[in-house]
């Protein structure tokens, strides 16, 4: 699970209303580069939820294991605040990219902020699956 | 072949429908026929262990690619052109990625959802990797719970080969509302008009429900049949559209389903400029192609009746299935560019 998928992913169990943005705790990540596309990145800027996505970038650096790191060096910082012309920005783009893309949770959990209610991640796809009770 | 037999069937039973069927096959269901007491035991996560995984995704590669593409250009998504801008897609019941793939192929942002844990872990995953920075991005979840998105994040969303299985005995009604309800909720207010391939009994009345769940949360669902080059079998689609009240025309060559096809539905959709459907080159001439043969199927019929000849059937000629082919007879002089175009125009009126 990359954290674009993160950044849309929520929690829709009954009675919640507001199970955004899910809490990371990853066990198990790593980093693989995919070919930098300034159209494809700046087309998922207005998706974005950007405070979640620090949010995200301050809890994947807890993950103990993150493999590929070494090609990496350390995360990129985002900026906390979204660039004013972010399509024009091209490092921060980059950056972006990196983060959205690059980075992939394969084992471990996310949590409703709300609820507590805990999704299992396994082999890089999470489980979003509810009981029964929980619809 | 099987276009002569329907011109045949619309010319000589229109109103029952039943009787070039039953006369061919006897009783016999066509192969590609779920029972509904199979679709009623239904589970995916069940059904596909790994062996049938990867027997499903060999069996379907070529096919299910042809669908995705087809189903993508309902949607508004030129498969044929690398120019198409970048959209966040979700794709419903995504199984092995074959569909998620076919849209990562055209540039979109594409996140597969399947309740099939051995589809979402199929090693086809892997050979799809480099297609886009997000291919290969799926979870599991079912579609007839309220998917786990947040509101009017998502511009596309499409599902090949899914979506019966909420038509189901039982509670169908209740599922496909969870889904257009989800539908509603995850894409934003310009979305692009949804489509969903689906292997629906029609006697079922699943395509009713899908229209009526719709319609409640304000969609416009029409039943779009095509037919994938070269094969003989029909593939449903339905056509989900925000706003407007009016459905394409229909087509005479699908009217025993009440159908519309992907070129009245093309024509449509330019007229209301609504996004247009994006049919490839070799698609649309060989629709156009079989539009023709059809018309020319049902002229000759309509003559030999005319000569006082009787048909295999003793069936008598349909009221509706003269009248197009009086007006047929009409446009037969027309230089060839003109002929054709009326003859699109006489089928889907």
């Amino acid at each position: 699970m990359r954290l674009m998928t993160h950044n849309v992913l929520q929690c829709n169990k009954k009675g919640v209303q507001n199970g955004f943005p899910l809490i990371i705790k990853a066990t198990s990540m790593k980093y693989e580069e995919t070919p930098f596309d300034k159209s494809f990145v700046s087309a998922m800027i207005p998706k974005i939820e950007y405070h979640a996505l620090l949010k995200a970038v301050s809890e994947v650096q807890q993950c103990p294991n993150i493999a590929g790191m070494d090609k990496l060096g350390s995360l990129p910082v985002l900026p906390l605040a979204m660039p004013a012309n972010p399509d024009e920005d091209e490092d921060f783009l980059r950056r972006l990219h990196t983060v959205l893309f690059d980075l992939s949770m394969l084992e471990g959990e996310l949590v409703c902020p709300e609820s507590g209610r805990v999704f299992p991640v396994n082999d890089g796809i999470p489980n979003m699956l509810l009981n029964d009770d929980e619809v | 072949m099987v276009l002569e037999e329907r011109a045949l069937q619309l010319y000589t039973a229109p109103f029952g429908g039943q009787s070039l069927q039953a006369f061919k096959y006897g009783s016999l269901t066509p192969a590609w026929a779920w029972k509904e007491e199979d679709r009623a035991s239904f589970d995916a996560d069940r059904y596909y262990d790994s062996e049938r995984t990867a027997g499903y995704t060999e069996h379907n590669r070529g096919s299910q690619e042809t669908l995705a593409r087809r189903t993508l250009q309902l949607c508004s998504v030129q498969t044929e052109s690398t120019d198409q801008e970048t959209l966040l897609a979700v794709d419903l019941g995504c199984g092995s990625g074959l569909s998620s793939k076919a849209g990562s192929q055209c540039h979109l942002a594409v996140i597969g959802v399947d309740l099939s844990s051995e589809m979402l872990r199929s090693d086809e995953w892997e050979a799809e990797k480099h297609l886009s920075p997000m291919s290969g991005e799926r979870l599991r979840c079912d579609l007839a719970q309220p998917l786990p998105f947040r509101s009017q994040v998502f511009d596309l969303c499409y599902s090949v080969s899914a979506v019966h299985y909420l038509a189901t005995a039982s509670g169908a009604e209740q599922r496909i509302r969870a889904l257009t309800g989800s539908l509603r909720r995850i894409l934003v207010p310009e979305a692009r008009p949804v489509a969903l391939q689906a292997y629906l009994t029609r006697s079922s009345g699943a395509v009713e429900a899908f229209q009526a769940a719709a319609r409640k949360d304000g969609w416009l669902c029409d039943l779009v049949v095509d037919q994938s080059h070269g094969r003989p079998a029909e593939r449903d689609y339905l056509y989900l559209r925000k706003g407007g009240t009016e459905l394409a025309p229909r087509c005479a060559l699908y009217s025993h389903a009440k159908a519309t096809c992907a070129l009245a539905l093309e024509a449509w959709a330019q007229r209301q400029k609504a996004p247009l459907v994006r049919l490839d080159g070799a698609h649309r001439a060989w629709l156009v192609r079989e539009h023709d043969r059809f018309a020319r199927r049902l002229l000759r019929l309509h003559k030999r009746v005319a000569d006082g000849a009787s048909l295999d059937h003793a069936a008598p000629p349909g009221t509706d299935a003269a009248a197009l082919a009086q007006r047929l007879a009409g446009i037969e002089e027309m230089e060839e560019e003109a002929r054709l175009s009326a003859v699109l125009s006489i089928l889907h009126s």
